[in-house]
């Protein structure tokens, strides 16, 4: 918090070059939120850029009321948000998950044919990859949390403040989330075919 | 002991961390006998390991200079620019003469009565008084002392209402 409040300090007093540790220290945080709720590509990379610059524009009105990382993915929330709501283009399915006729993709196939002498960290990377689209295959919200609270390991109340709801909603949706994910998982797949 | 199978909130609180440490204990009580809530909380805790592995997207290397090269200059490396300063002095030189003026025909009297006067005039000549050790500005101390009276009075005014706590609460 105390190094954030120097950095701050010394955006204000016109050293616009700390505003680059800013960005380097978030900006996985606002790509997480940018890639969950935004379908293009140059899209994505167009809102982070534009979320970043509502962060620097708006950064003297920070309090310190919370934390900067809930602040600032607040504000990629509700810039996702506007732009959903502008281009209503909302994702629900990766359009990067191709898949075959018989619904299955490419990199499933080769985990299903069980071939035994595929390299364990292909295989791994493999299986991340399905984990990956089925993930996307989650309503965006479910998405969200769940990148949050895992991959960014924020608590339940950062990510309440960032999506505006409840924590025991968060909990909740989280919960769901988890389910889903891993019902949609066994749907497909078995599991000593994928990491059990 | 937990009898009954898990229920999904104590799966998601187990695996969260959630729970205190006695309700965790009954929990790892009950996976020790019953397979079927152990293999549950196994394919849960295994499917988490594989999320925080992957590789998500993030921006390229090249992203910290896209953003920080178009960031427009709002924040200001001068505190005090010269402009605020000369506009204080501008303020703070009729002011001295008007009051100065007033002081010495005794309109300050008229106006307010003795009292206020008295209380008025003492807080004036301290002022005057600590200036007049300067030999070279004893001809004019009055409007002299007056002037660095208003220029300190205008800096406190503008430092608390543009650039302090006041702003937020006036402005």
């Amino acid at each position: 918090m105390n190094k954030d409040r120097l950095l701050i300090d010394r955006i204000i007093k016109g050293d616009k070059n700390s505003f680059n540790d800013i960005v380097e220290s978030y900006k996985r945080l606002v790509a997480h939120i940018v890639y969950t709720n935004v379908k293009n590509q140059n899209d994505r990379d167009d809102l982070c850029q534009e979320i970043f610059l509502k962060i620097y524009l708006n950064l003297s009105t920070f309090k310190f009321k919370c934390k900067l990382s809930t602040w600032i993915g607040k504000i990629a929330y509700n810039s996702c948000i506007n732009y959903s709501n502008k281009k209503k283009l909302l994702i629900n399915v990766n359009i990067e998950c191709i898949r075959d006729i018989d619904g299955t993709t490419d990199d499933l196939k080769k985990i299903k044919s069980e071939d035994n002498n595929l390299d364990p960290y292909l295989r791994n990377i493999e299986i991340r990859k399905i984990i990956n689209n089925k993930i996307q295959e989650l309503p965006v919200k479910y998405q969200t949390v769940l990148t949050l609270f895992h991959i960014d390991e924020l608590s339940y109340k950062e990510i309440s403040e960032i999506l505006n709801l409840h924590i025991d909603n968060i909990k909740v949706i989280l919960s769901r989330a988890r389910k889903m994910l891993k019902d949609k998982i066994l749907e497909e797949y078995r599991k000593e075919d994928i990491w059990f | 002991m937990v009898l009954k199978h898990l229920s999904q909130e104590d799966i998601d609180n187990y695996i969260n961390a959630d729970y205190h440490k006695k309700k965790n204990d009954e929990i790892q009580q009950h996976l020790i006998l019953c397979e079927k809530c152990r293999k549950e909380i196994d394919d849960y805790q295994l499917m988490i390991k594989e999320i925080k592995e992957i590789k998500t997207y993030e921006p390229g290397h090249n992203f910290v200079n896209m953003v920080t090269k178009n960031l427009p200059e709002i924040y200001s490396k001068k505190e005090r620019p010269i402009i605020e300063i000369i506009s204080l002095i501008m303020i703070s030189v009729p002011f001295s003469f008007v009051i100065g003026f007033l002081l010495h025909n005794n309109i300050f009297k008229f106006i307010f009565g003795g009292k206020m006067y008295n209380i008025f005039s003492s807080l004036i000549q301290s002022i005057y008084y600590s200036l007049n050790s300067f030999k070279f500005i004893n001809d004019n101390i009055d409007v002299f002392g007056l002037f660095i009276f208003y220029m300190i009075a205008f800096s406190i005014l503008n430092r608390l209402f543009l650039h302090g706590k006041l702003k937020k609460k006036y402005i």
